[in-house]
C-alpha cells in the first residue's frame, strides 16, 4: 500500500456558471434563475497529486466557515487511509472515517480522483469493471418555462425541448406538479398535461421524455389519475416524484400507470440516502423502478453498496443518480459510477455552461457520454483562466 | 348610488425582471434576473378595480390557499365595509376584515386602492395626506456583485453603483456580511469594507450609501468594530441588520459608534412579522434604534398605519422594507411616504415595468407624487391580456 501522498492543501472557490438562459420554477420552489455554481475544492497532496470535488451539499447546508473546519480535518492524511483497498479495488471504509465520509460524501469525490491518479487508474475501476462505455444523459433543465413566458404557455417548454434535441439530446427530463403551489390545482394538471403532449409533438417519437413532479400531486391523486391517463400517447419514460414515497398511493399509481402507460417506471428517493425504510418497502412490492440518491450527496462507495444491496436483495430496481445542482463535477462522478454499475439507468445533466473545464474525455454525442480512461475523474481545468477569475475569491487550507 | 360590491377577484403570476443579474446576500443565495408578482385585482359590480400583490402570501402557501382566502375575505363584500374612515383619512380596517388585514396586510393596499377609486381620492390622502411633494429611493440591487464578476471583485459593485448615479438614483444600499455565510468572517468583513470604499469612490460625496448586513455579523461584533471604524470615511446613512435584533448587541454597537465617530442610523425590523413586538418595542423604547423597517406590503397600509401612531414620539423613522415586492412595492412605498412625516426612502428594486403604468415620474432621484385616485397605478390591460392571462386564475362568486 504506498504512503507517500499526503494531503498538505486544499483550496475552496465558487465557480459561477450559467445556464445561457432563465431555468424557471419546479413544483415547489422559486426560478433557478440564469445561473449556479460549483463551489471548487482542489485537494492536493505533497507529493503533486491534486483531486477535485464540489462542496456545493456543505455550503447548501452551512456556512464557508464549516466547510473550512470539516476540510481541515484532511490535512496531513494520507489518500489511501480512508478506504481498504485489495488488488486494486475498494473494499470497505476505514472506520475512522466512515461517520466523516457519510456527512460528507462529495469528499468521497477528491479521494477518488486522487487514488485513481496515485494508482494511474481512472476512478470508477476503483468500484469494479467497466459494463458499458457509454453512459446515456438527458437534459434536465426544462422547469416552469411557461411562468419565465407566459404568453407561450405550454409552447414554452415545448420549445425548449426541441432546441435540446438540437443540441444532441435524446432524453429531457419536464419539470410537473403545477397543481402543487403555482397553480389552481386543475389548471395546473390541464397545463402539466399539454406541456408533456406539446414536448412529445415538439421532439418526436425516438426522444425520450422523463417527467419529474417534485410531489406536486399530493392530495390530488384523482388528479395525478387523469395527468397519466392524458398523457398515455406520449410514452412517457419515467414519473418521478409524482406524490410523496407512501405505499398506498404509489400502488394506485402503479395501477394507472400499467393500465395507461405501461412503459414508464417509477422513480424516486432523490432527498435519502436509500437507506429509509420506506423505499425498501417500495422495492419489496415492485413500486420503484429506479431509485435516486444524489451523488454527490452520497459519494461513490455508499452508492456502490447500496446498489451491491439492491441487487442481493433480489429487488428489480435500478438507479438513477440525482444530479441537479451538482453541475459538472457531480455529472463526471455520475458518468464514473455508471460505467461500472450494472442497474444504472442515466445520468442526470443540468446542461450548465462551464469554460473552466476543457475537453476532458467525457465526449458527448447523440445523446451519451463517453467514459474516459485517464486516471481519477479526468477532469482538466483551465488553471490559467482560474488563477485569473478565482484566486481573489479563494480560500486555502495548509498545514 | 348603491354600494359597490366585489364580485371579481383575479391573480396573476406576472414575471417581473431586474435590469441585471442580482448576487448573493449574506445569507441568501444568487436573486437571479426575474422574479414572479402575483398581482391581485379585483373589481366590483359598477367596474371599479383595485389590486395589491400577493407575493409574500405565495412564498409560504398555494394559489388554491390563496384564491380560497380571497374569497373568504373579499367576495360580495361592500366596499364600504373595507376601511372605517373620518375626515376623509382612514383610522382603521372596517371590523368585517380587520383581522384579516392584520393577519394579511398585503390586502389592506387593495382596500385603499378600491376605496380612493370608487370615491375620487388618492391613497395619499387616506393615509393623511401629502407632507412631501417628491419621495427619494435608493437603488437596492447592489447585492454581491463582486462574486458574479470575481475578476473585477470590489471594482464590479462600483461600476454598477456609478451605472446607479447615470440612471439618476441620489441613494443606494450596499448588501454587506459575506463573513455571515459565502467567505470566512475576517476575509467577509474586508472585502465588505472594500466594496464600500469602492463605491463611495465611484459615486462621489453627494450621495447616500446605506449599509444592509441581513444579520452576516452574527457572533463577530469584533470584526463588526473593525468595519464600522474602517467605513467611517464613507460616511455610511444607515447601518441595517448588522446583526440579529438583540439589546446587548445593539448596546454594542452603539458604543462602537461612539468611539469610532460614526454617524449612521442604526435601523431593522424587516423580520418583525408582528409588529411592534417585544424586542423591538424595547430596542425603540431604549433608543437603540432609529429606523424600524417591517414590509410595506407584507403589513400594508393599515398596519402601517398603526405602526405609525405607536412609533409617535419614540425619534425613530419609518423605513419600510420593499424588497421583493416589485414595481408595485415602490408604487406602495411612494404612496406611504408621501403622507408619512418621518418616512426616509424608498427601497427600489429598479424592475422593468410591466403591466403596470404608473403616473408617478422619477426625477432627481424622488419619485414625484400625484393626484390620481388609488394608488395612481392602472393595468395596460392589453399587454396583460396578450402576455399574461393564459395564467390568470379567477375566484368567482
Amino acid at each position: 500500500m504506498p504512503h507517500e501522498h499526503r494531503i498538505s492543501e486544499i483550496r475552496i472557490a465558487p465557480v459561477e456558471t450559467t445556464f445561457g438562459r432563465i431555468v424557471g420554477r419546479n413544483s415547489k420552489s422559486e426560478n433557478y434563475g440564469l445561473n449556479q455554481r460549483e463551489w471548487l475544492v482542489h485537494v492536493s497532496t505533497d507529493s503533486g497529486l491534486t483531486g477535485v470535488t464540489n462542496a456545493r451539499p456543505s455550503m447548501n447546508r452551512a456556512p464557508l466557515s464549516a466547510l473550512y473546519e470539516s476540510l481541515k480535518l484532511l490535512i496531513g492524511r494520507d489518500v489511501f487511509e480512508f478506504y481498504r483497498l485489495s488488488n486494486g479495488r475498494v473494499t470497505g471504509v476505514n472506520p475512522r472515517w466512515q461517520e466523516y465520509l457519510r456527512l460528507h460524501g462529495f469528499v468521497d469525490f477528491a479521494l477518488f480522483d486522487l487514488m485513481g491518479k496515485a494508482l494511474g487508474v481512472p476512478a470508477h475501476r476503483l468500484l469494479g469493471d467497466r459494463v458499458r462505455d457509454r453512459i446515456d444523459a438527458y437534459d434536465s433543465s426544462l422547469y416552469f418555462q411557461d411562468l419565465v413566458h407566459p404568453e407561450l404557455g405550454a409552447g414554452a417548454v415545448a420549445q425548449e425541448a426541441k432546441e435540446a434535441v438540437e443540441r444532441g439530446w435524446r432524453a429531457v427530463k419536464l419539470k410537473l406538479g403545477r397543481p402543487g403551489k403555482w397553480f389552481e390545482p386543475n389548471a395546473g394538471t390541464s397545463r402539466d398535461i399539454d406541456v408533456v403532449n406539446a414536448v412529445r409533438e415538439a421532439v418526436g417519437p425516438e426522444v425520450r421524455i422523463l417527467v419529474d413532479a417534485n410531489n406536486g400531486y399530493d392530495g390530488r391523486l384523482p388528479l395525478l389519475e387523469r395527468f397519466v391517463r392524458e398523457t398515455a400517447q406520449a410514452n412517457v419514460f419515467w414519473m418521478e416524484e409524482m406524490i410523496t414515497e407512501n405505499v398506498e398511493g404509489y400502488r394506485q399509481l402503479r395501477d394507472w400507470r400499467d393500465r395507461y402507460s405501461p412503459g414508464a417506471m417509477l422513480v424516486d428517493g432523490e432527498s435519502d440516502e436509500g437507506r429509509n425504510t420506506i423505499y425498501w418497502q417500495l422495492m419489496e412490492e415492485g413500486l420503484l423502478d429506479a431509485i435516486q440518491p444524489d451523488m454527490l450527496h452520497l459519494g461513490f462507495w455508499p452508492y456502490h453498496i447500496l446498489a451491491r444491496d439492491i441487487e442481493d436483495s433480489g429487488y428489480a430496481t435500478k438507479i438513477a443518480p440525482h444530479n441537479f445542482n451538482a453541475a459538472a463535477i457531480g455529472l463526471r462522478g455520475v458518468i464514473q459510477f455508471g460505467a461500472v454499475t450494472e442497474r444504472f439507468v442515466i445520468a442526470e445533466d443540468s446542461t450548465l455552461k462551464f469554460d473552466l473545464y476543457r475537453e476532458d474525455g467525457y465526449e458527448f454525442t447523440n445523446g451519451a457520454y463517453s467514459v474516459p480512461d485517464a486516471p481519477g475523474l479526468a477532469i482538466d481545468i483551465d488553471m490559467d483562466l482560474y488563477r485569473r477569475r478565482h484566486s481573489r475569491d479563494e480560500t486555502v487550507i495548509r498545514n | 348610488m348603491s354600494p359597490q360590491r366585489i364580485k371579481e377577484i383575479s391573480v396573476t403570476p406576472i414575471p417581473a425582471h431586474y435590469r441585471k443579474e442580482l448576487g448573493k446576500n449574506a445569507y441568501a443565495d444568487n436573486r437571479g434576473t426575474q422574479w414572479l408578482e402575483w398581482v391581485v385585482r379585483a373589481r366590483t359590480d359598477q367596474g371599479v378595480e383595485g389590486i395589491t400583490l400577493a407575493s409574500r402570501f405565495m412564498r409560504e402557501s398555494s394559489v388554491q390557499s390563496l384564491l380560497d382566502t380571497l374569497r373568504e375575505v373579499f367576495m360580495g363584500r361592500p366596499v364600504d365595509d373595507l376601511l372605517n374612515i373620518s375626515g376623509g383619512r382612514v383610522t382603521g380596517p372596517g371590523a368585517p376584515v380587520a383581522r384579516a388585514f392584520e393577519q394579511h396586510g398585503w390586502m389592506s393596499i387593495l382596500a385603499y386602492d378600491l376605496v380612493g377609486r370608487v370615491n375620487g381620492v388618492s391613497c395619499v390622502d387616506l393615509l393623511g395626506g401629502r407632507v412631501r411633494d417628491s419621495v427619494p429611493a435608493y437603488d437596492t440591487t447592489l447585492y454581491f456583485q463582486d462574486f458574479l464578476d470575481p475578476e473585477k471583485g470590489p471594482v464590479k459593485a462600483a461600476e454598477e453603483a456609478a451605472e446607479a448615479r447615470r440612471a439618476g438614483y441620489r441613494q443606494a444600499k450596499i448588501k454587506v456580511g459575506r463573513g455571515g455565510r459565502w467567505m470566512l468572517p475576517e476575509a467577509g468583513m474586508r472585502r465588505d469594507v472594500d466594496v464600500v470604499l469602492a463605491i463611495r469612490e465611484a459615486v462621489g460625496p453627494d450621495f447616500t450609501l446605506m449599509v444592509d448586513g441581513n444579520f452576516g455579523y452574527d457572533g463577530h461584533l469584533d470584526l463588526l468594530d473593525d468595519f464600522i471604524r474602517e467605513t467611517v470615511p464613507a460616511g455610511i446613512f444607515w447601518l441595517e441588520e448588522m446583526i440579529t435584533h438583540d439589546l446587548d448587541g445593539y448596546r454594542a454597537i452603539r458604543e462602537m459608534q461612539a468611539r469610532h465617530g460614526s454617524k449612521a442610523l442604526l435601523t431593522c425590523g424587516e423580520v418583525d412579522r408582528t409588529p411592534i413586538s417585544t424586542t423591538f418595542r424595547y430596542l425603540i423604547e431604549d433608543g437603540l434604534i432609529d429606523g424600524y423597517q417591517p414590509d410595506i406590503v407584507a403589513q400594508g397600509f393599515s398596519t402601517w398605519q398603526r405602526i405609525e401612531r405607536e412609533l409617535a414620539g419614540a425619534g425613530v423613522r419609518s423605513i419600510p422594507h420593499n424588497f421583493g415586492n416589485g414595481c408595485f412595492g415602490t408604487y406602495a412605498s411612494l404612496a406611504f411616504g408621501a403622507a408619512s412625516e418621518t418616512f426616509a426612502s424608498i427601497e427600489d428594486e429598479r424592475c422593468v415595468p410591466h403591466v403596470f403604468t404608473p403616473a408617478h415620474r422619477f426625477e432627481n432621484g424622488s419619485y414625484v407624487v400625484g393626484d390620481a385616485p388609488g394608488l395612481g397605478v392602472e393595468i395596460d390591460e392589453e399587454k396583460f391580456q396578450s402576455k399574461y392571462a393564459a395564467n390568470e386564475f379567477k375566484v368567482t362568486g
